[in-house]
């Protein structure tokens, strides 16, 4: 057989054995090294260092709590506890024995109440046989053994026992209570003041020792060092991940839904804890905790987690994986650095940075107009509705308003084919801060003459396709200095600007208008603005014609020299005819091509390429043009943009922007043909979205947060904010509102902003009224005539409410909104106030007393004159308005605070803390006063009319003449 | 050596081994060595095995479990009446809200006979679990039935905005005396 | 250095590679003897980690090789050089032997016997507890590659199948999928299956041989080096997005744009040379391709019969020798294929898409 080779070193057992002891060594050190690389978590190292955090308050709070203590009252409490201890001593004799009775006498009672307990079973169960035996009949007691009589008397004789049994017992019971009671009470009086003082000293130092506890738990020791190791951390550890579950809010992983588990304040550990506001991240407070986080809040912590809103991945448990997204190259500079950040792979959803956390918000606040603390949405939603991108760009939500852009069809009636030429160049030439974008001169275009036959055509074809609309001839001249005049009185400012006055810029800016339209249709358009486009929310203020006159005059003055002077330039003739070539060649052979182009001549030529470009480029979306009425959004559809996969974004050959979704927002809306550098492209494959050029950063930015907001992401009706009827009235309100600008002239709401106009006056009380609360205070159907008609109410104004031609379903809608807005209920409680004469005779002696008139008109064609000492905010309204105007029931409101009712107010409060001026007068009840006071304002409304004042407002205009 | 010297088959038998742990000739344990490098790789060998073996062990006990969290708010003390027993908690958190003269405390759903749910009745102002019959008071305390012992409390403390905290983690038995700890029931 | 790397990126294709990797193995076993020796294998091998060493410079080719998928594969590459060298230096260290009339290597051997306890047990634990090492360092080290949660909509790019799966995925580039997927598969299995049954010859049982078997030794790597485990280095390092072709320094970029536009035998000949439209019945428009099979497995197997394989048919008969012969041509077909579509552009001999069925 064989012998262990010696030769072969391979086979010596003992060169074997000294490499087995190495490797093994090796190994327990591999093993112990995988034990602690898997222990040691990014996590554990911040609860570490949270855990020093709190013991560092702890300790700060147990000095504190130490400070608090009064050292000498302490002390002699002490003195006193000592003396009294040594009192008690003296009557201690007794006490003991009282003690030992008491000791005895307990276990007694314990005895007797045990016994009792037996008993009483016994009696229970005896009593049901007893029961069952009388109560049941011959059959059901064929399985008792005895005969049923038999059975029956002897459970009686039973129950009667056990009772009497029960009963004794329990009377002595009783009496071992009583006495036990007795005893009890003896010996606590001993105590009692003892018992009261030992109270007080634990009182002074309970604050004291609960944070000694505190602080005892915290403090680093072998204990919690054990108990946190490796390996034994499964029992109780004190380093944990912290999660929370929420059932109704998903993670969407494509092929599954996934209940939210949000490991955030793993790391996060004081998130929702109050104290830590200004502690290091990651410890710090969340800000607000009233609005999030907060168990009162309306999105506590347990039920919304942290991923909702900061997306992410929320099971992750490092800086890493978690998806923490800078919000600036500076940050992430620093992230670098400190974290090794580095982007997230294969996550699509990072978390949003924080300069777009605004975009979780509509996930949950659906159907409102603005979402309450979401300004920067708000300000992009805004823009993206008044710029018109949806015009272009399909958005799920914003769907069925009127375009953006004035109509089209009759162009030809408004402004000349050189003016729209330029305009359509490079519209800020004409007029810097206007919405239209640029489409031309930008950084992918192919040659300036291809760009001027492009825009010639395009300009041929509005004009070739426009209706006949023609402006009546101006005979009377105007007067401009008068029109400057008018333009600021009137109430322009609530929407224009022109010139130096720039408080509103919702509508046009008017200081080059007179290098667009003609006098002629300035009139018409003044006069009634629904003739030449009839979808336009500029209201008539009823102008007179000289008024509108004199207006149009001061316009058609305010030229821009810099756009009259530039050159309408020659169309290259073979550029254009290439271009319509191009087009012709979709659609027909080369052949077909060349005789087509032969046989058109060159407005044909413009006019067929301006079609087809206007098709191009999509200028429908936009604008109502002839030949484009049912014409589709050109553009990408937008309402998923923010859950579109990254690798679908198209960034050419744009290397230097980070691989984003808000990169290429930003960068699209900085210059949208920018990702057609470098790229070689026909004109029709170039990119063609146009360039807002009045966007700022901060606009950018806004949109940015928008387009981020347009996820797909499924939230359970549940959890959504839904609104209440009221809230829904008013939306639908608010609509109207700000389509027509009413926040130009009025504050329609507290804490929001409006009623710039006042700026252009120096005295506040010619400034418009403010309607916050208008729900409240006028009567619906006042209301409702009013905005279909308005008529004076404070004639000393020279801002004239205008006549907007509300739809009566607009109309109806704002009313609507207006009693939503202030929670008016709806009822059928007459308010109506039906006054007996005397309380009538009462109120005017009030009314005379207040001396009302001294700024309230009482006739139908009262008023007050504005005169030395008397300025516009020393008026009020005619109270013969009040009883069809305003709600009975709010004048009450209005007598009894008027400056809660509307603040700075100058009407006085004449009933300070419901105490009544006048103790004579219905016995000074001040309830009973007001109520007889508004009783008799009321009944001023009661005098015959007498024909409205004569006032330069105009009747309302005739309906749209076609 | 060259093959024709040695026999074809029939090799010779071996000569016996020095040692039963059939280790070659030379002595392994020398008074210099304290542990030879056979010892040491056998000891560092178990070790690592048994590292293997309590790291596998250490997976049945997981870091996370997605059960309902131990701990819960449950609202303000002045939502509770005393002498009432408060059964909002009792399906999701398995818990009775009780408050007595002396305080609120929290009483364990669990039957301590085996393990059923019992039902509060008010017109007799006791828990009777429906499996075996067991009776406790209103306190907890154990009177009728098979049940050995009082329903356990948890432990209960007011949070730092002022609601009630019931920690389900810790429990106080009667039976042992745990009942006087303060942590078992709050004096508001 | 910059210049080095152009040159290798230029030459990478895998018309280059696969056919220098055959020139590089058929000079290879021919002068197996020379290099086979030990200096010669360490300066191959030290040439090679000079390359890598060098090529590791590079922060494309690092990232393709640093890869957590990659990096077995990168051992495997060592791995096969090393058993590949060190079975043919022992079949040479035989055929040497036996030149000179001395027993081989494993029959001298096969007189000196061991223990296996404790030698050879002793060993194997040896070996178990540092495989276990590299294992555990291997798995602290590089973290298991998860990837996106899986997105209908987003496959991921490349989408590679596992190692051992990859020359199967190069050669679906060159082949229908059925017969890559199916049918070339099974054959792989069958034919090793067979083996046995094919080959009886004694010669080279239980000791290396290179020169009495030289044929089936070559036949067997050719097969497993280049067809098996080359295609796999190149499907794990050298394919990217898209499954396009990148050179080792090159970056894999997603919109690299390669015109692939191959045709038919069927389109070649007859819409490319006869300029007639393509015949409506498949059989009548597929002849050309159905008989290049038919005289590639019908008639070729006949006629090596009777020239090259003449003695090998006398030996086997008539069944083995058919096994034999089927096997080894679908063997060969494979770099036929390949050529033919590096040269023609063709894409498939039969083309019969009526019945999902291409060759």
């Amino acid at each position: 057989m064989a012998k262990p080779s010696d030769k072969d070193s391979i086979y010596d057992t003992k060169k074997l054995s000294v490499i087995f002891g190495i490797i093994s060594v090796i190994l327990f050190g591999v093993i112990v090294w995988m034990v602690i690389d898997d222990h040691a978590r990014e996590w554990k190292k911040y609860q570490r260092s949270f855990e020093k955090l709190q013991f560092a308050k702890a300790q700060e709070e147990l000095k504190s709590a130490s400070g608090k203590i009064n050292a000498k009252e302490f002390d002699k409490l002490k003195a006193d506890l000592a003396k009294m201890d040594k009192d008690l001593a003296a009557k201690n004799k007794n006490l003991a024995a009282k003690l030992k009775k008491q000791s005895e006498l307990a276990n007694r009672v314990g005895q007797v109440a045990q016994q009792l307990q037996v008993e009483r079973s016994y009696l229970d169960t005896v009593r049901y046989a007893y029961e069952t035996a009388a109560t049941s009949d011959e059959e059901h007691l064929v399985q008792m053994k005895n005969s049923a009589e038999e059975k029956k008397n002897k459970l009686k004789k039973e129950l009667s026992e056990w009772q009497n049994k029960v009963s004794k017992n329990q009377s002595r019971l009783d009496e071992l209570a009583r006495e036990k009671e007795q005893l009890d009470a003896e010996v606590l009086s001993f105590a009692k003041e003892r018992g009261e003082l030992e109270a007080k000293i634990t009182a002074m130092t309970q604050d004291q020792k609960r944070t000694k506890k505190k602080l005892d738990a915290l403090a680093p020791g072998f204990f919690n060092a054990f108990r946190n190791s490796a390996i034994f951390d499964f029992m109780a550890p004190t380093y944990k991940v912290h999660q929370l579950v929420m059932e109704d809010l998903f993670d969407d992983y494509n092929f599954v839904r996934v209940p939210k588990v949000d490991r955030c304040t793993t790391c996060h550990t004081a998130i929702d804890t109050k104290g830590f506001e200004n502690a290091p991240q990651p410890f710090r407070t969340h800000p607000n905790l009233d609005l999030y986080l907060g168990s009162n809040s309306p999105h506590p912590i347990e039920k919304t987690g942290c991923t909702v809103c900061h997306g992410g991945n929320g099971q992750a448990l490092t800086f890493y994986h978690t998806g923490h997204t800078p919000s600036s190259g500076k940050q992430a500079e620093e992230w670098e650095k400190k974290y090794r950040w580095h982007p997230l792979h294969d996550w699509d959803d990072p978390m949003l940075a924080m300069n777009n956390i605004q975009s979780s918000c509509v996930k949950c606040h659906q159907g409102v107009m603005e979402i309450p603390q979401a300004p920067k949405w708000n300000q992009g939603r805004k823009i993206v509705e008044q710029m018109g991108c949806w015009g272009c760009h399909k958005i799920h939500g914003i769907e069925g308003i009127r375009k953006v852009g004035p109509d089209l069809t009759n162009i030809r009636g408004k402004v000349d084919p050189a003016w729209v030429f330029k305009w359509i160049k490079e519209p800020k030439s004409f007029r810097p801060d206007t919405n239209m974008p640029q489409f031309f001169g930008l950084s992918n275009a192919e040659s300036q003459q291809d760009e001027d036959a492009q825009v010639a055509a395009i300009t041929a074809y509005l004009f070739a396709n426009s209706g006949e609309f023609k402006s009546e001839d101006v005979k009377e001249t105007g007067d401009p200095i008068k029109g400057k005049e008018l333009i600021q009185k009137v109430g322009c400012m609530g929407c224009h600007s022109i010139g130096d006055i720039k408080v509103n810029n919702f509508a046009a800016d008017l200081s080059t208008e007179g290098s667009k339209t003609s006098l002629a249709w300035l009139v018409d358009w003044l006069k009634n603005p629904k003739h030449y486009w009839p979808e336009t929310h500029m209201p008539s203020l009823r102008l007179t014609d000289q008024e509108a006159i004199d207006i149009a005059s001061f316009l058609t003055t305010q030229k821009s020299p810099t756009f009259d002077a530039i050159p309408e330039p020659e169309i290259n003739k073979d550029v254009l005819n290439k271009l319509v070539r191009e087009e012709l060649r979709e659609s027909n052979t080369d052949k077909e091509a060349d005789e087509k182009l032969k046989a058109m001549n060159e407005d044909e030529k413009k006019t067929y390429l301006g079609e087809r470009l206007i098709t191009f480029y999509g200028c429908f979306a936009c604008h109502n043009i002839k030949g484009f009425e049912n014409s589709k959004e050109i553009g990408t559809e937008l309402t998923e943009e923010g859950s579109k996969v990254i690798s679908q974004f198209d960034f050419g050959f744009l290397h230097d922007i980070p691989h984003t979704r808000q990169a290429f927002f930003d960068q699209k809306l900085k210059n949208p043909r920018e990702f057609d550098r470098g790229r070689v492209r026909t004109r029709k494959e170039k990119l063609h979205m146009p360039h807002f050029t009045t966007l700022t950063d901060d606009d950018r930015a806004a949109l940015v947060t928008y387009l981020t907001s347009l996820k797909r992401e499924y939230i359970p009706l549940n959890r959504k904010r839904l609104l209440d009827d009221d809230e829904k009235e008013w939306e639908a309100a608010y609509r109207i509102i700000r389509d027509h600008n009413c926040a130009g002239c009025h504050t329609y709401a507290e804490g929001e902003e409006g009623g710039n106009i006042a700026k252009t006056v120096e005295d506040p009380g010619m400034a418009p009224p403010s309607i916050v609360g208008q729900g409240k205070r006028t009567q619906d159907k006042w209301l409702f005539n009013f905005l279909k008609n308005p008529t004076p109410i404070r004639p000393w104004l020279h801002f004239r409410m205008p006549t907007f031609g509300f739809s009566d379903q607009d109309a109806d809608t704002l009313v609507k909104g207006f009693r939503g807005k202030s929670h008016v209920p709806l009822t059928f409680v007459d308010a109506d106030a039906k006054a007996a004469p005397e309380s009538l005779a009462d109120g005017k002696k009030i009314f005379e007393m207040f001396q009302c008139t001294k700024c309230h008109a009482v006739t139908p064609e009262g008023k007050i004159e504005l005169k030395e000492g008397v300025t516009a905010s020393d008026l009020a309204p005619n109270l013969t308005l009040a009883k069809n105007r305003l709600r009975h029931e709010w004048i009450v409101d209005w007598l009894k605070d008027p400056n809660a009712v509307m603040p700075n107010t100058r009407m006085p409060g004449y009933f300070p803390d419901l105490q009544s001026p006048a103790p004579d007068i219905l016995g000074g009840d001040a309830m009973k006063q007001m109520a007889a006071l508004r009783d008799y304002v009321v009944s001023l409304g009661d005098q015959p009319s007498a024909p409205a004042p004569a006032t330069p407002q105009s009747p309302p205009p005739a309906t749209t003449a076609s | 050596m060259s093959e024709e010297q040695k026999p074809p088959t029939t090799p010779t038998p071996p000569p016996p081994a020095p040692a039963p742990t059939s280790l070659p000739v030379q002595p392994t344990m020398t008074r210099r060595k304290f542990l030879s490098w056979f010892a040491l790789g056998w000891i560092a060998f178990s070790a690592a095995m048994a590292g293997f073996l309590t790291s596998i062990v250490r997976f049945l006990f997981p870091n996370v479990l997605f059960e309902p969290p131990m701990t819960f708010k449950a609202g303000l003390p002045s939502e509770y009446q005393v002498g009432k027993v408060d059964e909002r908690f009792k399906i999701k958190y398995g818990v009775w809200i009780v408050r007595s003269a002396d305080g609120i405390f929290a009483l364990s759903t669990v039957c301590t006979h085996l393990g059923c749910t019992p039902n509060w009745l008010d017109a007799e102002k006791k828990f009777k679990c429906p499996c075996h019959g067991s009776g406790f008071r209103m306190s907890g305390i154990n009177f009728e039935g098979p049940a050995p012992r009082p329903l356990e409390r948890f432990k209960i403390e007011l949070a730092d905005d002022g609601q009630v905290l019931i920690d389900k983690s810790k429990s106080f038995h009667q039976e042992k005396g745990e009942w006087s700890d303060p942590l078992s029931i709050l004096k508001v | 250095m910059d210049a080095f790397k152009q040159f290798v990126n230029n030459i990478s294709s895998p018309q280059v590679l696969v056919t220098l990797a055959i020139i590089f193995f058929f000079v290879y076993l021919k002068f197996v003897r020379f290099f086979t020796r030990t200096p010669v294998f360490l300066a191959m091998l030290g040439l090679f980690l000079a390359f890598c060493g060098v090529s590791l410079t590079d922060e494309h080719f690092r990232s393709v090789v640093t890869m957590p998928d990659n990096v077995p594969i990168v051992g495997m590459i060592f791995l096969i050089i090393f058993f590949t060298w060190l079975s043919l230096r022992k079949a040479v260290d035989n055929d040497i032997r036996m030149e000179r009339g001395e027993p081989t290597f494993e029959a001298s051997e096969s007189k000196d016997k061991l223990y296996t306890w404790p030698h050879l047990v002793y060993i194997e634990l040896l070996c178990m507890i540092i495989a276990t090492i590299v294992l555990v360092v291997w798995a602290i080290y590089l973290k298991a590659p998860l990837e996106a949660p899986a997105n209908p909509t987003v496959s991921p790019n490349p989408s590679k199948a596992p190692w051992y799966f990859l020359g199967l995925q190069e050669m679906l580039v060159y082949f229908d999928p059925w017969i890559a997927g199916v049918l070339l598969p099974s054959m792989i299995i069958i034919g090793l299956m067979a083996i046995p049954y094919i080959d009886r010859n004694p010669k080279g049982s239980g000791y290396f041989s290179f020169k009495e078997r030289k044929w089936i030794i070559t036949g067997f790597l050719f097969g497993f080096l280049i067809l098996w485990i080359f295609l796999i280095i190149l499907g794990t390092f050298l394919r990217g997005p898209n499954w396009n072709f990148f050179g080792p320094y090159e970056f894999w970029d997603v919109h690299k744009v390669v015109p692939l536009v191959n045709v038919n035998l069927s389109e070649l000949i007859w819409v490319k040379w006869l300029g007639a439209g393509l015949p409506k019945f498949f059989l009548q428009r597929e002849i050309f391709g159905l008989v290049m099979l038919a005289l590639y497995f019908g008639v070729m197997p006949l006629v090596l019969a009777k020239t090259v394989f003449r003695k090998l048919y006398m030996e086997m008969g008539m069944i083995r020798y058919s096994l034999f012969i089927i096997f080894l041509l679908v063997l060969i077909a494979l770099p036929v294929k390949m050529y033919l579509r590096w040269m023609f552009n063709l894409k498939y001999i039969v083309a019969v898409p009526e019945y999902f069925f291409n060759i």
